[in-house]
């Protein structure tokens, strides 16, 4: 008699206005928002009616009756938040429609970037009558990270993607894509056709451990390593050499447990995804046996989510293990989380030989990556003193992206964001928003959550943007779409319309369909360019 | 975007919405928080309101079929003209009984619709109406026909202590009596909270028999053997209430003598169900101080509806589970001039075994459609096609598609081929609209002002967006039509809708519907015939519920005390041997198919909408252990064959089922050449029913759950 929310819960949080008893926990706003780990259904409110389900874009809520065995532990994750968290029933918030000020004109906005961010602010202001929108996208593809950094079999979570789909496919949504800013366009030219620019461009490049050996051939960053078995074309033409039997993880958040679990779950699993077609033969061929994922700290401090450790027990021919000994005293702390009894299990669990196998490790910071020509082993260091050095052919670094500066603007070195206040993008000399400039996703709160956090984040910007345009802050644009539209045409002949990502989108399912795949990609620019030219 | 407040018209749970409306067009439907009966709750269905209104397959003008089988759009005055001269030649030459109507699901969904219909149908003066109720849950009305009926209140789900439900799923259904029409979910967990003792009687684990203190799943169809079986339990262990049956029942020492051979162990036999919990199940029930056992269509629409309702009726009349004399009962009155609560017997009434007969030997069921009463829907073919004097020439099909709805669909069409003259008021081209002389296009829902009355509360509405295109309310349609006919059509009539859910549909007032038709709202006041009672509900949008008063339960009215209940009508023994050669016969088939209400769907309104099924059909639910046992998984297609035809479909794995059962919803697929794995089109049960084989009696209902069928690998090209 509830509805239950299940672990690919992207906490984009569409579900919370649609729910008539408001039994959806915790909203935004509220002080664990941010921190919780997915969002919950209260069992002894939840009416269900199915409103959330509708609104849900990653398909991650289920009846009670309708849940998989596999899942059952959901009814009990579910309730127990709200054991904590104790609430009221209460009726949803009105839900106003925003219009822009009486006898304005329209409003124009330039996007840059299409990724989550870019695509929850696209919904924001397309969604209110009079305001266009422009998004200008570096690759011939839209969708940013959802298509190429969220892994191939969570392919409930690329759901998404057909809501953001459905957004560009809005009249008043504009499209440019293999477009980019700085090169085919600047910020400038884009500020004399619109009111405003935001700019969601993401985080493209890696924090950095800062120990010797870290730039070894062999040692990568996992966002390349995520790029390439995704197909991202900047990365199409990488090699991993995965002829060794071990590879060591460094860090131990869900893109660790990602990229862990594409190189040990068997390629078979793979198959019916849409991965790119040369990781699959990569996988195929592969002789690593072991994924080491290591983390400087206890296990209270794992970064990952205990839904996608507690989902890697559930893998045919994987098996999850840990060392007893790096989990010792974790519970003293008496908090003891769900992903410490997954660990516990893990430790207690014998490795059948006739599987590949994922091993967590904690307390062990890195101090070396070793290799003469390549990488051959990294060296940790206990809390004690004491070091202990793996043996590893291949070592991903997985300890967070990092946003590059963008040329003409205001750029945090430490931070690796824009900076700026509520999405206005600001000049720390002066303290003053840079007029007409606005940020939102990674560039802007730096890169942590995960895609539905870029909701409120594009929220709190177009909230902003909004303001200032209704309070006259925005210079009116000198030149209209029309002339945007010839100016890129101009500039980068090569970009691409919405109908050119329509013939592309339509080419990968079709090559994808023959083989029960979601779609087959194709992961160069020329590849995405032919696809995109209309049939004569 | 503008946001009115409503209430949704997909079914009669009037649940309260919230409608976006943007350039005279719906947008959105949510639930409406507030409402005084919903509480906030909407279901996947309501909320695609927006889907079915804007939907591009709608008919938005009226129709005229052209002799190359193509259709040409005219004006509502021509068909009402044309409609009328044709309808008034046939009458003239063959007499009104060569007119048939069909009153579907959605001729319920606007208010004056069946007032203003019945009146033109009352004018005209045909016997030959039919409706989907005779082959849904009839077997009640036979029930209460036969035995009479009691005033008393029944007991509530929300002050009992134990309840029974058989063969049917309200959590998916909202039908049943004495729960709410609407958050179903709520309304249990409050149950529940209550300690309230449930059991379900089903042979899926379904969602409601997962919530159930104990859960009997016997094989389909034996459900009336276990009814008997705890009956026998009942009087066996002294559970029963002689205070209550002594006074009003007569029939009730034989009934106890006949049940003595549906011993606990017998049933379990024939059920396949332990002993031990079909004893349990009568001893939680009968030793329970309040609350009723109810069937549903798993009962009524197998092979024992009769025999079901009426040992389910007798099991509440022996238990007691009614108000009487001197009780306190809660009581609201929406009127303001409350009716005084009695208890006492309506005897048996026997509708059909008096007055008017048609030449086929069928008497009239009660029915909300007409003064008369109507024919049960299986009998529509046959009075088209039998030769006679009043055989049906022109049917006139409102809110319906019996082509779809009524077993054997060839049959059906043949018959609809048959006639001289079809009409039929539909939104969409169904099977049935394809085949009509003339389709008229309908406002919908959030195009028409309408009240509704539901969960004691009352609601009304106004327009919200302008009816699109040509489109005419369904009862403007009948007030020209019977005007044009020159018919002295007239509200404030009686019905012989007797007892029930259909005791509900408003008489109106006595007033003659003359000239041109007035604005809507004026019509709705008609309709109510009482003022007062309009003028609240348009001062309370999200729904009017009256205060709750307490009353004292009289006792009969004067002359009414010697009425009796009959609890061993005649027939029960006849049916239930009938009923055990027909489970004896099944037996030469594997399977048993068994129907299933799809939350995607009412009846069969709604498989339209790609919005809401998402590219479902209606798949046919195996036991995966059946389906690995064929070979097959999820997804395969197969076959399945009945003593009456063949029908493909693909298959989904569900554990919830019982081993060699099988369940598939109703509704769905088309004629015989077309293809059910075809996008949106999906699998004809009714291609596998007919009533050549067993049916009800009165009811001439056939086998339409827990139907004998063989299942075998798809020949054809694999999915």
């Amino acid at each position: 008699m509830t509805h239950v929310i299940l672990h690919g819960c992207c906490s984009d949080s569409a579900c919370i206005p649609a729910c008539p008893v408001q039994c959806i926990r915790p909203r935004p706003g509220d002080a664990d928002f941010a921190t919780a780990e997915q969002l919950y259904i209260d069992p002894d409110l939840c009416i269900d009616c199915g409103a959330c389900l509708d609104e849900c874009p990653v398909d991650a809520i289920e009846t009670e009756w309708d849940l998989p065995n596999l899942l059952t532990d959901y009814i009990g994750i579910n309730a127990a938040y709200f054991a904590t968290h104790p609430i009221e029933k209460s009726p949803p918030p009105d839900v106003t429609h925003r219009r822009l000020p009486v006898g304005s004109g329209p409003l124009s906005v330039a996007i840059v970037g299409s990724g989550p961010a870019a695509c929850y602010a696209a919904t924001e202001l397309s969604d209110v009558r009079g305001v266009s929108v422009t998004v200008i996208e570096r690759l011939p593809t839209p969708f940013g990270l959802v298509r190429a950094g969220v892994a191939p079999d969570h392919s409930h979570t690329k759901l998404i993607g057909d809501r953001f789909d459905a957004v560009l496919a809005r009249p008043n949504v504009q499209c440019f894509f293999n477009v980019e800013v700085g090169r085919d366009v600047t910020v400038e030219q884009l500020l004399e056709h619109h009111h405003a620019v935001i700019w969601a461009g993401g985080a493209d490049s890696d924090r950095s451990l800062g120990i010797p050996g870290e730039g070894l051939p062999g040692s990568f960053a996992a966002r390349e390593f995520v790029a390439w078995y995704n197909g991202h074309p900047d990365h199409a033409d990488s090699t991993f050499d995965l002829s060794c039997e071990r590879v060591v993880v460094l860090g131990n958040g869900n893109v660790a447990l990602d990229v862990a679990r594409v190189l040990a779950r068997p390629v078979a699993q793979l198959r019916g995804t849409d991965m790119a077609d040369h990781a699959l033969d990569a996988l195929a061929a592969s002789s690593v046996r072991e994924v080491v994922v290591v983390g400087r700290r206890g296990p209270q401090f794992a970064a990952c989510t205990s839904g996608e450790l507690a989902a890697l027990e559930g893998i045919d021919g994987l098996d999850l293990l840990a060392v007893a000994e790096d989990l010792a005293g974790a519970r003293d702390g008496g908090d003891a989380d769900r992903r410490l009894t997954v660990l516990e299990s893990a430790a207690a669990r014998a490795a059948d030989p006739a599987h590949r196998s994922i091993t967590f490790r904690f307390g062990l910071a890195p101090v070396s990556v070793n290799g003469t020509d390549r990488v051959e082993s990294v060296t940790f260091a206990r809390p004690d003193g004491s070091t202990e050095t793996v043996e590893a052919g291949l070592v991903l670094r997985a300890i967070g992206y990092r946003g590059r500066e963008v040329a003409g603007l205001p750029f945090d070195n430490v931070t690796g964001t824009l900076p700026h206040e509520q999405g206005r993008v600001v000049d720390p000399g002066s303290g003053l928003p840079v007029e007409g400039v606005y940020c939102s996703g990674w560039i802007k709160r730096g890169a942590t959550g995960i895609i539905g956090s870029n909701r409120v984040d594009a929220a709190e910007t177009v909230e902003a943007l909004f303001q200032d345009f209704e309070g006259g802050r925005l210079q009116e644009p000198r030149a209209d779409a029309t002339a945007f539209a010839a100016l890129i045409a101009t500039q980068q002949p090569a970009a691409l319309d919405k109908g050119a990502w329509r013939r592309i989108d339509e080419a990968e399912r079709q090559r994808g369909k023959a083989a029960a795949r979601p779609r087959t990609k194709f992961v160069s620019v020329d590849e995405l360019l032919r696809s995109a030219a209309p049939a004569i | 975007v503008e946001t009115k407040t409503s209430y949704c018209r997909t079914c009669q749970a009037i649940c309260g919405v919230l409608v976006d409306v943007e350039d005279d067009k719906v947008v959105q439907v949510r639930a409406n928080p507030f409402h005084v009966v919903s509480d906030g709750y909407s279901c996947i269905k309501g909320r695609n309101a927006p889907s079915a209104l804007n939907h591009p397959d709608r008919v938005l003008r009226h129709l005229r079929r052209r002799p190359d089988g193509g259709f040409d759009e005219i004006s509502l005055d021509t068909a009402v003209a044309e409609i009328a001269e044709r309808l008034t030649a046939i009458v003239a030459e063959h007499g009104p009984e060569a007119i048939g109507s069909y009153w579907g699901t959605y001729s319920w969904r606007g208010i004056a619709t069946v007032p203003i219909g019945r009146a033109w149908w009352n004018a005209l003066g045909s016997h030959k109406t039919f409706s989907p109720i005779t082959i849904d849950q009839a077997s009640k009305t036979v029930s209460y026909g036969r035995t009479g009926y009691f005033t008393g209140r029944p007991h509530q789900l929300a002050d009992s202590d134990v309840w029974m439900e058989v063969g049917g799923n309200f959590l998916i259904s909202m039908q049943s009596a004495g729960w709410t029409t609407t958050n179903p979910s709520d309304f249990l967990r409050e149950a529940k909270r209550r300690k309230t003792t449930l059991i379900v009687i089903d042979p899926r684990e379904t969602e409601l028999a997962k919530s159930a203190d104990l859960h009997l799943a016997p094989r389909p169809g034996t459900d009336a053997v276990l009814l008997a079986a705890f009956l026998n339990v009942v009087f066996a262990e002294g559970l029963d209430r002689p205070a209550f049956w002594r006074r009003y029942a007569t029939g009730v020492d034989e009934l106890r003598s006949y049940v003595q051979q549906f011993t606990p162990a017998v049933a379990a036999e024939r059920c396949d169900v332990p002993e031990a919990d079909i004893v349990a199940a009568a001893r939680i029930f009968g030793g329970g101080k309040r609350g009723m056992v109810n069937g549903h269509t798993g009962t009524d629409m197998g092979p024992g509806g009769n025999p079901c309702e009426q040992l389910i009726g007798a099991l509440n009349i022996v238990c007691g589970r009614y108000a009487v004399e001197g009780d306190e009962v809660p009581q609201q009155s929406l009127s303001g001039v409350p009716r005084p609560a009695r208890a006492q017997v309506i005897p048996p009434f026997r509708k059909w075994e008096s007055g008017w007969q048609s030449r086929l030997g069928y008497g009239l069921l009660p029915s909300p459609h007409a003064a008369f009463g109507e024919l049960p829907a299986t009998l529509m073919a046959e009075e088209i096609l039998q030769p006679g004097p009043d055989r049906v020439r022109a049917l006139v099909c409102v809110g319906g598609n019996p082509v779809n709805a009524i077993p054997d669909t060839r049959r059906q069409v043949e018959a609809l081929e048959a006639l001289d003259l079809v009409v039929a008021l539909d939104a969409f081209m169904t099977d049935t609209s394809r085949l009509a002389d003339y389709v008229i296009a309908p406002v919908m829902s959030y195009e028409r002002a309408d009240f509704s009355f539901a969960g004691g509360a009352g609601i009304y509405t106004e327009q919200l967006v302008p009816p699109p295109g040509d489109t005419v309310e369904d009862w403007e349609f009948f007030w020209r039509l019977g005007n044009a006919m020159g018919l002295d059509m007239r509200l404030g009539v009686e019905n012989s809708n007797g007892v029930g859910a259909f005791a509900q549909v408003p008489v109106g007032r006595a007033v003659a519907l003359r000239g041109e038709p007035p604005e809507s709202d004026a019509v709705l006041d008609l309709i109510a015939d009482d003022d007062a009672l309009m003028a609240l509900l348009r001062q309370h949008p999200d729904g009017y519920r009256p205060p709750t008063t307490t009353t004292t339960v009289l006792g009969p009215e004067p002359g009414a005390d010697d009425a009796r209940l009959d609890l061993f009508p005649p027939e029960l023994a006849e049916e239930m041997t009938a009923l055990m050669q027909v489970l004896d016969a099944s037996l030469a088939r594997s399977f048993r198919l068994i129907v299933r209400r799809s939350k995607h769907t009412l009846n069969g309104a709604g498989k339209n909408l790609p919005e809401l099924n998402q590219g479902r059909t209606n798949p046919l639910f195996v036991h995966p252990a059946d389906l690995a046992a064929l070979g097959l998984t999820s997804g395969d297609r197969i076959t399945i064959t009945s003593d009456h035809g063949t029908v493909h479909a693909v298959t989904q794995a569900d554990s919830t089922l019982r081993h060699g059962v099988v369940a598939m919803t109703h509704g769905w697929g088309g004629l015989d050449d077309e293809d059910p794995f075809a996008p949106g089109v999906g699998t004809n049960v009714n291609r596998l029913i007919s009533p050549r084989g067993a049916t009800q009696q009165v009811l001439r209902m056939p086998i339409m759950s827990a139907l004998p069928v063989d299942l075998s690998v798809y020949a054809g090209q694999p999915a």
